[in-house]
């Protein structure tokens, strides 16, 4: 019985914490201009992110060693060092990404201006990181997330057609109005948001947080194939109901405000309320993860003890990057840049990033001496393989992607 | 008894655990002694920016290192005699505890200047 | 009497044949255990050296698994390290530290392979 609970939780967990800032605005986004032609992009940030979390997942729960351990033991210092900067830039930038969309959700919710929420904001997550317990968090964030589910019920309710999606859907048949070149930038968008490398670095950290061994393998793949899929179910639906909503409107989305406005048509306050709910913990959820992400990675690289389970005296290097990182996100905020603008910037910088971490983590899943008889086998290494490519190509085509169409708004 | 090994493929940019598992800093480089018998010998394992600087080369390598032995007022990296190496695995644990192994000073700075100030950080998370 | 080097300053070192061929660089140094104990482990002293050209991916294994996964990586690798090979201890004459090259006592390199297999050097 208790088993039972721990798996349910698990799943129930990654369920409501897939969604971060950056799939909410990306997908409302696509939704909205290209309804669901890009639907098939999410199926395959899905797939890669549970082919590489797996991976990482089970190297630290056989090996006890977190993704940038590997990094460093794999690309030797220098390469090491590049890629520390690379990802601590990316992580950075999204962890400012979360904690303006922590601002804007309580813009929504209180309609008090969302710069006057940041320095509360940076401070209570400090606090968070700094004193809650970490499956504490892990297990709040994740649950109040389900409330994203107001997203598939918005669409249910909307009673669309159902043949015409998926005749849209499977055939990617993109809106004659939007160019070429904008559908390829988002699809790459849409790819690195489902992908982000700080999901790895977390993932896999997270478990030597928790403790996990070999035994632990069994319960990471419950959560990762069944509790990811689902998750990127309701990243699905925050498209296609802007897709239903406000393609046919002719209303982009550009404001957290207009992500819910599909809810709040088909369900009125109630269904606004609980997207806003789902807004909050997905993004204050995200954020405690990306503000660890960053510590985890640069005290991963030089040895530096790390983590929650131990006294924040006992760490301290690791504590100090965490106030710097949140102190250095507020203070970028407070300049008024719009949150929105970071979290496009920090989904396409993810995509250009993620072969710096993906590589490493295919290799050492491969390694006898940290793998021993978990080793990959060949559905692993088939689709790590293929995955690697893609991840590749999406990493090449994403900047010039985005200085061609402007951050797609040509 | 220990196996044959690669240095850099095996040993080097590894983590070091102390007894007690808690992460003292990595396998920056290692201490080779050069005997009479004109073999090189492993006696001691190197950790800290004063390593890790020669190990990046150029001008960023001298900048690390001559940047660490000012701040830290020493010219030699901190070393872990190989006496004190329990084993060799993916991770390298020591036999002794951390307080045995010159800690570094850049964690202990840290900690006594910026972290100590605020409060609960010596809660165990238990 | 008996000097202290790094590790690091052996990687990257040139190295010349006996015949006064240039080689190679030393990308990796292979460690043996000797007859004394230290501690709770035996002293290791450096075996051989592994010479190839300092391109990505020394450090991922295929060179001396020939079998690691996966395929697409492994034939990628292996064809940008296919000049790597190994040089045991007693073929090096010596080690000029301040010039940063190794002076062999041979012509050749021999194959690569596992640290732990027997009769590797």
């Amino acid at each position: 019985m208790k088993k039972l609970f721990a798996v349910a939780l698990g799943i129930l967990t990654a369920i409501g914490g897939f969604v971060d800032i950056g799939d909410l605005v990306t997908n409302a986004t696509v939704g909205s201009r290209f309804g669901v032609s890009l639907a098939w992009v999410v199926v395959v940030g899905v797939i890669g992110i549970v082919v590489f979390a797996e991976m990482s997942g089970r190297v630290v729960a056989v090996s006890g060693r977190p993704t940038f351990d590997i990094v460093r033991e794999r690309l030797g210092p220098r390469v090491g060092l590049a890629n520390l900067f690379g990802s601590m830039a990316v992580t950075l930038l999204t962890y400012t990404a979360e904690i303006g969309g922590v601002a804007l959700a309580l813009e929504l919710a209180t309609s008090v201006w969302s710069y006057f929420w940041i320095p509360f904001t940076a401070a209570a997550i400090w606090i968070v990181l700094w004193r809650a317990k970490f499956d504490l968090v892990e297990n709040t964030f994740g649950l109040l997330g389900l409330a994203l589910v107001v997203f598939a019920v918005a669409l249910w309710h909307l009673g669309p057609d159902w043949g015409s999606l998926w005749q849209t859907a499977s055939t990617a048949a993109k809106p004659a109005a939007e160019p070429w070149p904008s559908y390829w930038y988002y699809a790459i968008a849409l790819f690195g948001a489902a992908m982000t490398p700080y999901e790895v670095f977390f993932f896999s950290s997270g478990g030597v947080e928790e403790g996990w061994s070999e035994k632990s393998v069994a319960l990471m793949r419950s959560n990762v194939f069944i509790g990811f899929p689902l998750g990127g179910l309701l990243s699905l639906s925050i498209a296609g109901a802007a897709a239903v909503a406000l393609l046919p409107a002719g209303i982009e989305v550009e404001t957290l405000s207009q992500v819910s406005l599909p809810v709040a048509l088909a369900l009125g306050k109630v269904g606004l309320a609980l997207a806003i709910l789902g807004f909050f913990a997905a993004t204050f959820g995200a954020a405690c993860e990306t503000g660890l992400s960053v510590g985890y990675s640069i005290a991963q690289y030089f040895g530096w003890q790390w983590g929650k389970f131990v006294r924040p005296r006992d760490a301290a290097r690791f504590h100090a990057v965490l106030l710097l990182s949140t102190i250095t996100a507020a203070v970028v905020l407070l300049t008024t840049i719009d949150p929105i603008l970071v979290t496009e910037f920090s989904v396409v910088f993810s995509a250009v990033a993620l072969p710096l971490t993906y590589l490493p983590i295919l290799i050492v899943a491969n390694d006898p001496a940290y793998m021993g008889a978990r080793k990959n086998r060949w559905l692993a290494n088939t689709f790590g393989s293929i995955y690697l490519v893609v991840v590749l190509v999406a990493s090449l085509a994403a900047l010039p992607l985005m200085i061609w169409t402007k951050l797609g708004t040509t | 008894m220990s196996d044959r090994m690669d240095a850099y493929y095996e040993l080097m940019d590894r983590q070091i655990l102390d007894h007690d598992g808690r992460m003292i800093g990595k396998v920056d480089d290692v201490e080779l002694e050069q005997r009479d018998d004109d073999r090189l010998y492993v006696t001691a394992l190197l950790s800290g920016p004063g390593a890790l600087g020669p190990r990046f080369g150029g001008a960023l390598g001298t900048i690390v290192t001559s940047t660490w032995s000012r701040l830290s007022g020493r010219t030699e990296p901190a070393r872990v005699e190989w006496s004190a190496v329990a084993s060799v695995e993916t991770v390298i644990r020591l036999a002794v505890g951390r307080t045995t192994v010159a800690l570094d000073g850049f964690e202990t700075w840290m900690r006594d200047r910026v972290i100590a100030a605020i409060p609960g950080s010596k809660v165990d998370p238990q | 009497m008996s000097t202290r080097h790094r590790l690091n300053d052996l990687l990257g070192m040139h190295v010349r044949f006996a015949d006064g061929v240039d080689g190679d660089l030393v990308t990796d140094v292979r460690l043996a255990p000797s007859a004394r104990v230290r501690g709770q482990l035996s002293e290791l002293v450096v075996d051989g050296l592994v010479i190839g050209r300092m391109r990505p991916g020394t450090l991922f294994g295929y060179d001396r698994h020939p079998d690691q996964g996966p395929w697409l990586i492994r034939r990628v690798v292996r064809t940008l390290h296919r000049h790597t090979g190994y040089v045991g201890w007693d073929d090096v004459e010596r080690v000029d530290w301040d010039a940063r090259t190794v002076h062999l006592r041979t012509t050749g390199l021999r194959d690569l392979t596992a640290a732990t297999d027997l009769g590797a050097g």
